[in-house]
């Protein structure tokens, strides 16, 4: 997962990559609205080939949280 | 999407199109639950076709939609299928000249056209995704639009809600197809059913078949199967499918 998750994001929400750090949130970046989010979370699926919960994705609101939930996953699966 | 044994909701299926589009649902294995104002009719067709449910709903009421789909979510989970069928057809031009003088569009049959014709189907598309969405159902919408979308004479309140339909169903195919759900419409033409011939003069409605180049009115069967089409094409998305016989080329 290491830079994956970041370059992803970076890619989605056009910032640069040294801004996205594990503190960076929704509120924070103008462009990560909530179709953004759907957006993120489809490409979030398809590079980690699974299929986020609906509470999954509401809890993904910063890239702590993206990180959490997704290192859930991978511990599980 | 394979119809069989998905959960469909139809809005206004008691009478006319609707009815076909609950009978050609429930013969490919659709389990169909038909949200409509009257009655009496729900309980005629719950009898007569193999619906899995009927629901007694005005559309056009936001609190009665939110209501209803929310027990039916509660008993039967997210609908894979949304079509949104339910509206009134009037006719009256913006400015009548009669023997009375020159007379505007009523505001009251704008606003009941807009709400049962319009409002109807964002209240109803707005509690079905949200639960598709909740659940990562893969959904599709399919709203019923009207070729006089394009603007018809005499049908300023149709044309304005049946055009916003066709725009509510591009917007949402851009929102909601990364989720999965595709949204799209189907727009009759001129078609056999009592809310034309309610609608439309006998003299009127010799003219506008005239007008078809296949010089006849759609069969409500065709527009049935036209749903269907939109429903098993996963290809087919945030397009208004026209069923007019030609009528707009």
């Amino acid at each position: 997962m290491d830079g994956k998750v970041e370059g992803l994001l970076a890619e989605v929400l056009q910032v640069p990559a040294a801004k996205i750090t594990d503190d960076l949130a929704m509120a924070d970046v103008d462009a990560w609205d909530s179709l953004k989010h759907m957006e993120l979370v489809v490409a979030l699926e398809t590079m980690f080939d699974i299929q986020l919960t609906f509470d999954e994705i509401v809890a993904m609101r910063s890239v702590r949280e993206i990180k959490r939930v997704l290192g859930e996953r991978s511990a599980v699966s | 999407m394979e119809l069989r044994d998905k959960k469909v909701i139809v809005t206004g299926g008691v009478r006319g199109l609707g009815r076909r589009m609950v009978e050609r649902l429930a013969a490919k294995g659709a389990r169909v639950t038909v949200f409509d104002l009257d009655a009496a009719g729900l309980e005629e067709l719950g009898r007569r076709v193999g619906v899995a449910g009927c629901v007694e709903c005005d559309v056009s009421d936001y609190e009665a939609v939110a209501a209803a789909t929310a027990r039916y979510h509660d008993e039967s989970g997210a609908a894979d299928v949304l079509v949104n069928n339910a509206g009134i057809l009037h006719s009256a031009p913006l400015i009548r000249i009669g023997p009375a003088g020159v007379e505007r569009h009523d505001a009251a049959a704008w606003q009941r056209v807009l709400a049962a014709d319009l409002s109807s189907v964002f209240y109803m598309t707005a509690c079905v995704v949200e639960k598709m969405v909740a659940t990562r159902t893969r959904g599709v919408v399919v709203n019923i639009s009207s070729v006089s979308a394009a603007g018809n004479a005499g049908q300023s309140a149709y044309s304005a809600a049946k055009a916003g339909v066709n725009a509510l169903t591009a917007t949402w195919a851009k929102e909601l197809s990364m989720m999965g759900i595709r949204v799209a419409a189907v727009a009759p033409g001129f078609t056999e059913t009592e809310s034309t011939r309610e609608a439309l003069s006998e003299a009127v409605l010799k003219e506008t078949i005239k007008r078809v180049p296949l010089r006849r009115l759609g069969r409500p069967e065709e527009i049935a199967d036209g749903v269907v089409h939109v429903i098993e094409n996963d290809f087919f998305n945030g397009k208004v499918f026209e069923l007019d016989g030609g009528l707009i080329l």
